[in-house]
């Protein structure tokens, strides 16, 4: 056996599945090579210090009750210590998402959506947040579907199918979404749509399982390991 | 292993107990949830924590995490173990949030979070120079990429086999195996240098071998 061969060996035997003549040999290389053998226990130390760790800081003790309150209190609210990403994507979504719903949307949804503090805005009749690409995709194809000749409108779409193929698998939130995608580019997309568009508001059901299911499959290229699948992430 | 002290918390739970906890967080119950939570959050904080080194983001995606879980927890596959669930949901916002962050500044800047304040203790890694190449292991273990990261974290740390560790990244097996190998390979390739310009390789590893 020479060095590279057993090299080639080292995750089967790290992982404790070399056996027979293989493991003989295995071994009687690393006897004879100080560089192989050097290599191996550096690799098991590695693991040994990955294995070992105990550096993670506590967290502190209010982490429990913070989320219990969160997770059974209606609408479900987060803890305000933790949600800066939040708070920092919300008010252009939120800007954006409103735009939307006058121009778009139904109207009376609109005002309701102000009067409650908590309710989420309507986006193109959804009376729920824009939460991941897919769906941002599907409100932006619904408006496209009402206004054909649009060529903002087509641009986003197109966009947003560059980069959701880019992206596969993605689940960032809209908020996230609709700022890096430029709020000023969406005001002037939304400026430019003419008014005759706020009709038929869009099918607010189906458009995020099926789509999340197909990104994930291109993503894995397997439906292994998929029965365990997690919710999707949403804002 | 020679882990110092238990930062994980309670034992591993009991199959069926971990089952009658996730009836009653279906009814919403507070104290099932106050133990799900207690019995996995320290275990899922050292994963993020480690992914990240950056204790507010880890803090905020446990919480994500396990508010997801709570959110969708009907469901919630009974064949499968509620932490491996749990640590599916963490590992999708980690990626989110790592992804965002490159985003924002370019490549993560590991040199500003590398460092974690020394170990009081120090157990094991008596001398300077097995400090120095614990110290290292981590900085490389910094540089693998987000799924590799993971897939050594999950094995060794986690103790998790290939399998579960799959469901966790959302990817097949051997895509797991690869990880572990590139893993391992990359890890060789940044360490041995600095193995090889040390003194005494033998005995420093002999010390961090524990
Ligand atoms: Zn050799």
């Amino acid at each position: 056996m020479n060095c590279e061969q057993s090299q080639n060996l080292f995750d089967a035997y790290l992982d404790n599945s070399l056996t027979g003549t293989l493991a003989t040999e295995f071994g009687a290389h690393q006897l004879a090579c100080s560089h192989c053998r050097r290599d191996l226990a550096l690799l098991e130390v590695a693991g040994h210090v990955v294995a070992s760790d105990n550096e993670a800081p506590l967290l502190d003790d209010e982490f429990t009750s913070r989320l219990v309150e969160c997770a059974t209190s209606k609408p479900a609210k987060r803890p305000l210590k933790f949600s800066r990403a939040l708070w920092v994507g919300l008010p252009a979504a939120l800007a954006a998402c409103l735009t939307l719903v006058v121009l778009f949307g139904d109207k009376d949804a609109a005002s309701n959506a102000n009067d409650k503090e908590i309710a989420p805005p309507s986006v193109l009749g959804f009376n729920k947040e824009v939460t991941t690409l897919d769906e941002l995709r599907a409100n932006v194809n619904d408006a496209l579907s009402l206004n054909p000749d649009n060529e903002e409108l087509k641009k986003l779409a197109e966009t947003l199918r560059e980069r959701s193929e880019k992206i596969i698998g993605d689940t960032r939130d809209g908020a996230s979404l609709l700022q890096d995608y430029s709020e000023d580019a969406i005001r002037e997309l939304i400026r430019s749509v003419p008014n005759n568009t706020q009709t038929k508001p869009a099918d607010a059901k189906g458009n995020n399982g099926s789509q999340d299911d197909a990104m994930q499959d291109r993503q894995n290229g397997s439906s292994n390991s998929r029965a365990a699948k997690p919710p999707t992430e949403e804002l | 292993m020679d882990v110092k002290k238990s930062q994980e918390g309670s034992a591993p739970m009991d199959r069926s107990e971990e089952l009658r906890l996730v009836q009653k967080a279906k009814r919403q119950d507070a104290e099932a949830m106050r133990a799900l939570i207690d019995a996995h959050k320290q275990r899922l904080f050292a994963f993020v924590w480690r992914m990240h080194r950056n204790h507010h983001d880890a803090e905020e995606i446990c919480q994500d995490a396990f508010l997801k879980a709570f959110a969708a927890i009907d469901s919630f596959n009974p064949d499968y173990r509620f932490s491996t669930w749990l640590f599916t949901i963490a590992y999708r916002v980690t990626l989110n949030t790592l992804r965002k962050k490159r985003a924002v500044s370019g490549e993560m800047d590991w040199t500003r979070c590398a460092s974690s304040e020394p170990d009081a203790e120090q157990e094991y890694a008596a001398s300077e120079e097995a400090s120095r190449l614990k110290e290292m292991i981590w900085q490389s273990v910094d540089k693998l990429s987000p799924a590799q990261r993971a897939t050594v974290l999950l094995f060794y740390k986690q103790q998790m086999g290939c399998q579960e560790i799959a469901t966790i990244l959302e990817t097949p097996v051997a895509t797991v195996k690869s990880h572990l190998h590139r893993a391992r390979a990359k890890l060789k390739d940044l360490l041995s240098p600095v193995l090889e310009e040390m003194s005494g390789s033998q005995r420093i590893l002999g010390e961090l071998a524990g």
